[in-house]
């Protein structure tokens, strides 16, 4: 007796510290999961000001920070200098007396000046890499005279990028209402392999007086502001055809073009930053005002884009800056900047910020590793740069590092939504009919031979089932698309004429239910080839064809592929729900109703179904909870491109699939790793709320139904 | 209580019936008639066959495996073992109620009206009549006219048996029968269902089984009491528990039985 009890309490302790340990591994994952994706909810913020003091007065106007803000590049009227930004030692001077005007490109470190005589020198800024003799890597400044020409008059206002590539140098320089447009193509010499650079020069009238020029860094728009008029062109068909025209409504301070080259961004006082991105109306390609931002200055001093996404600042007057982000119109930062009047800088990585006085600099680190991500860019729409209008998009690498990341989880949501919703209408039906049939109308010989055959369904690895479903299910049901519509769509009113049959003929014994059965297994033949003499009268021959003439498009791993093959998974979940709701349905019940006079079949449907259906449900949604978490199957038998249809011929990417394809390529802690761990948080929350309604719905089921 | 000692006007009659669970035979060329309006008791020890017997009459029996029947039973006149007997209507004028109570789980008036429904009534107003009809019969009405959609699932157990006796009068039978249908109530319920089944006499048949003596003498008509399938003693109540024929008849009834 006693060992007994002493057993007893054993089992005990070890059933509950085994259901403590799981529901610790449950939390830990929540936790694990949780974790990952927290950074993403701490706003961009700045920390650490440094302050080095530099040893002479710096008269620069413009100013470079390396990327390991060793070096500072001063520009200034006088000419430029380089400063030890650690030590405040200046380590060249380069005065140049007769400077007119200058401007140096923060993102293609080209540096032009204009001489009174007006003679445009370019230099580029090349970040000499070195290593100190532990190893590690630093950059020293080199500026080095690349070229020069000569124009027509001295200009005021100077613009200039470096093409990529080594395509060369763009120059736009003007004064008043002259317009010169330079262009610098590199031309190498065969046999010394020289380079040297051709301007080729146009010069321009316009209306009003030059306020302000942007040209994209890959050469393609230029946009102007003269007068109170702002317009973009292409570079090919410069001041002829506007791609966007816009009247200013105060003082213009600053415009230029973000990261991409696909969007501009403007600064006029009293009103926050506007930003047009290229769209495509129609075919043109045309500016659009697509940005909506939230705060900006009364009175703006300068506009800083980031050199490595769509982050760009604005610093205000009265000492304020904002940082904001383009793609989801997000205001990152707003904070008071540690010098009043001085212009905010961005340094190479876009890890801090700089300001530059008279004698100082003064550096801030800025913690914003995760702008792109925000409400609005995973659930709403966004209209990005290049596209005709606002959408939903997954798309989180391309080929270039300008890219614009597209994070939205709505398609992959919708992916999910259809891959489950095509493996409900393949399994729910054929799960919950066969589970009436076993529970209700099979001796315990027919369950015996059923149960084990749906236990094996369910224990084939999901792997083999994705690879026959996309290397032996796809083309089979692409070449007899139509048949398989028609049969599928036939078949149970052709089981209910056979069922009629059946009840009509007046014998009994079994051989009629073999007979029958033989005979609707041996139409089977007979009725495909019937669809296929259809298809080809109908439709040449060649519905999948005729398919995409009339606009539906056909995948051949599409949303019917995975939804007969996740079904397939999703069948034994199902049904040894199902069944058990209808076991556990009392026969008395069954019984009653039949002693009142209700046939089987009503019985069944309208007393034992109607019990048993809150268990169905649970058993549907379990499924639902499978489907959704289902990888393998869905990552072999679709493209798994992230398209928002619901089609039932085209592919389409799940969440859990999406996890799959993309974080082995995912940078460690970058944005697109922490936006996949979150959309496992949201699979695992979605999984756990299915399961736990099922749950709750099959426990009040049973104390319900206990007599 | 009766004067008669002869089945005058049979609505059953059992005739040289015998009844086989597979190769166990249960019942064993019984024969009797079952009188019109009046309530017939079916006694006998545990296992005798007096659940086998009244499942018979209604065919309920045809519901599991392996079951085979000799002899035939008359339901007014027709066989109710020939072929193509509508099961249907049989069931319809031939009602049951379980020993243990077996109410839908639907409400109260759903569970009245689900006969009703499924012989083809559908006006709404029709069936309300019914329900509050067969309730009232069923002296269930008082109790349960306020709550009727609730879950039937909720009433007690004597008001459940009571609902389902309603549920088997809503199809407007000719015959009920009763497998032991006080078996799981307390004396009160049991009391009560005895007053319903008197106070239902005359508009139907019933055929009730029972192990409580008292019960069987206070409500019947007629008595059959079986023994391990055979038929030992019928007649009327009066005469098989005042003056028994048989010597096993009155050790039972005394309860020297054993
Ligand atoms: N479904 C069945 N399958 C096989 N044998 C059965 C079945 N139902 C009853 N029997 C057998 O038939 C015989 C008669 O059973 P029956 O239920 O008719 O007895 P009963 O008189 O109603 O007993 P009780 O008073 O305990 O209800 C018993 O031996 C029983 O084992
Ligand atoms: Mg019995």
């Amino acid at each position: 007796m006693l060992s007994r009890r002493r057993e007893d309490k054993v089992f005990s302790v070890l059933i509950k510290s085994g259901g403590i340990a799981t529901i610790f591994v449950i939390l830990s994952i929540f936790f694990f999961l949780f974790w990952e994706v927290l950074p993403i909810f701490v706003p961009a913020r700045i920390e650490t000001l440094k302050i080095t003091t530099v040893k002479q007065t710096l008269k620069g106007e413009v100013f470079l920070l390396d990327e390991y803000m060793n070096y500072l590049i001063s520009v200034g009227n006088d000419g430029f200098k380089i400063v030890n930004a650690r030590e405040g030692d200046v380590v060249s001077t380069e005065i140049i007396n007769d400077l007119h005007a200058f401007y140096l490109d923060p993102l293609t470190y080209v540096l032009f000046l204009v001489r009174d005589d007006a003679t445009v020198d370019i230099f580029d800024i090349l970040w000499v890499e070195k290593f100190t003799k532990f190893g590690k890597r630093f950059v020293e400044p080199s500026i080095d005279k690349v070229t020069s020409f000569k124009l027509p008059s001295k200009v005021d206002l100077i613009r200039g990028v470096k093409l990529p590539e080594d395509e060369g140098y763009l120059f736009i320089g003007s004064s008043k209402e002259t317009l010169y447009f330079v262009n610098l193509e590199t031309e190498e010499d065969f046999l010394t392999e020289e380079i040297t650079y051709s301007p080729r020069l146009s010069s321009f009238k316009v209306e009003h007086n030059v306020v302000d020029v942007a040209i994209s860094r890959d050469g393609k728009f230029i946009c102007v502001i003269s007068g109170f008029y702002l317009s973009c062109f292409e570079r090919e068909n410069l001041l002829s055809e506007k791609l966007l025209s816009y009247t200013l409504s105060s003082r213009a301070v600053a415009f230029d073009f973000l990261v991409g080259d696909r969007a501009l961004v403007l600064l006029e006082d009293g009103k926050p930053p506007v930003v047009w991105i290229t769209a495509k109306i129609g075919s043109e390609v045309r500016f659009v005002n697509a940005k909506n931002f939230s705060r900006g200055c009364k009175e703006y001093i300068n506009l800083s884009v980031s050199p490595i996404n769509r982050t760009f600042l604005a610093q205000c007057g009265n000492g304020t800056f904002y940082a904001y982000y383009s793609t989801n119109e997000r205001l990152l930062l707003e904070s008071p900047a540690p010098v009043l009047s001085s212009p905010i800088f961005i340094t190479p990585r876009g890890d801090h910020l700089f300001w530059v006085t008279k004698d100082e600099i003064y550096t801030v680190r800025f913690v914003n590793d995760y702008p792109e991500i925000s409400l609005k860019s995973l659930f709403g729409k966004v209209w990005y740069e290049g596209m005709d209008s606002p959408s939903y998009v997954w798309q989180s690498t391309g080929g270039t590092d300008s890219f614009e990341p597209k994070l939205s989880l709505i398609p992959l949501l919708m992916g999910t939504l259809k891959g489950v919703v095509y493996s409900l209408i393949f399994a729910v039906p054929i799960s919950v009919l066969s589970a009436l049939l076993v529970s209700q109308f099979m001796n315990s010989k027919q369950i015996n031979l059923i149960k084990p055959a749906v236990e094996f369904m369910a224990s084939i690895p999901t792997v083999i089932l994705g690879f026959l479903a996309a290397l032996w299910l796809a083309p089979l049901i692409e070449r007899n698309l139509f048949s398989f519509l028609v049969i599928f769509v036939l078949l149970p009113f052709y089981i209910l004429v056979f069922y009629f049959v059946f009840t009509v003929l007046p014998s009994d014994s079994k051989w009629k239910t073999i007979g029958l059965a033989a005979v609707f297994i041996y139409s089977l033949g007979p009725l495909f080839h019937m669809t296929k003499r259809l298809e080809y009268l109908w439709f040449e021959g060649g519905f999948v064809e005729w398919l995409s003439e009339n606009g539906v498009y056909y995948d051949q791993r599409n949303a019917l592929i995975v939804g007969l093959a996740v079904g397939f998974t999703i069948v034994p979940i199902i049904f040894s729900i199902a069944e058990d709701a209808f076991s556990n349905v009392p026969k008395s019940i069954l019984v009653g109703a039949m002693a009142l006079g209700a046939s089987r079949i009503q019985a069944v449907f309208k007393v034992v179904l109607p019990a048993a259906l809150p268990g169905v449900f649970a058993g549907i949604i379990l499924g639902f909870g499978r489907a959704v978490g289902e990888t393998m199957i869905v990552l072999m038998a679709t493209g798994n491109t992230p398209i928002l249809d619901f089609s039932p011929f085209t592919g389409f990417r799940t969440i859990s699939a999406n996890i799959a394809v993309e974080l082995p390529e995912a940078p460690l802690g970058s944005s697109l790793y922490r936006v996949l761990f979150l959309s496992a948080l949201l699979l695992m929350v979605i999984a756990l709320v299915f399961n736990g309604v099922a749950n709750y719905i099959r426990m009040r089921l049973h104390r319900k139904l206990k007599f | 209580m009766k004067q008669k000692d002869k089945v005058t006007d049979p609505i059953f009659e059992i005739k040289d019936l015998s009844f086989w669970y597979g190769q166990n035979k249960a019942l064993d060329s019984i024969t009797f008639d079952i009188q019109k309006g009046d309530i017939t008791a079916i006694i006998g020890p545990s296992g005798c066959g007096k659940s086998t017997l009244l499942r018979c009459l209604n065919r309920m029996n045809d519901l599991i495996e392996g079951v085979r029947v000799e002899g035939d039973i008359l339901f007014e006149g027709q066989s109710i073992y020939k072929k193509n007997i509508d099961l249907i209507m049989l069931r319809k004028r031939v009602g049951m109620v379980f020993q243990k109570s077996n109410p839908f789980p639907k409400s109260i008036y759903e569970n009245v009206a689900f006969g009703p429904r499924i012989h083809g009534v559908k006006n709404k107003n029709i069936l309300d009549e019914i329900v509050e009809k067969s309730l009232r019969d069923a002296a269930l009405w008082d109790e349960v006219k306020d709550r009727l959609h609730h879950s039937a699932l909720k009433l007690s157990g004597g008001q459940q048996q009571r609902l389902c006796i309603a549920r088997a009068i809503a199809v407007d039978p000719e015959v009920i029968l009763f497998d032991e249908p006080c078996s799981a109530l307390d004396p009160v319920a049991s009391a009560k269902i005895e007053e319903l089944m008197l106070e239902l006499k005359g508009k139907y048949t019933q055929v009730i089984v029972t192990h409580n003596m008292q019960q069987a003498s206070r409500v019947s008509d007629w008595t059959a009491f079986l023994l391990m399938g055979k038929m030992i003693e019928f007649g009327p109540t009066e005469q098989i528990f005042l003056a028994p024929r048989n010597k096993i008849t009155e050790e039972y009834v005394t309860g020297r039985f054993g």
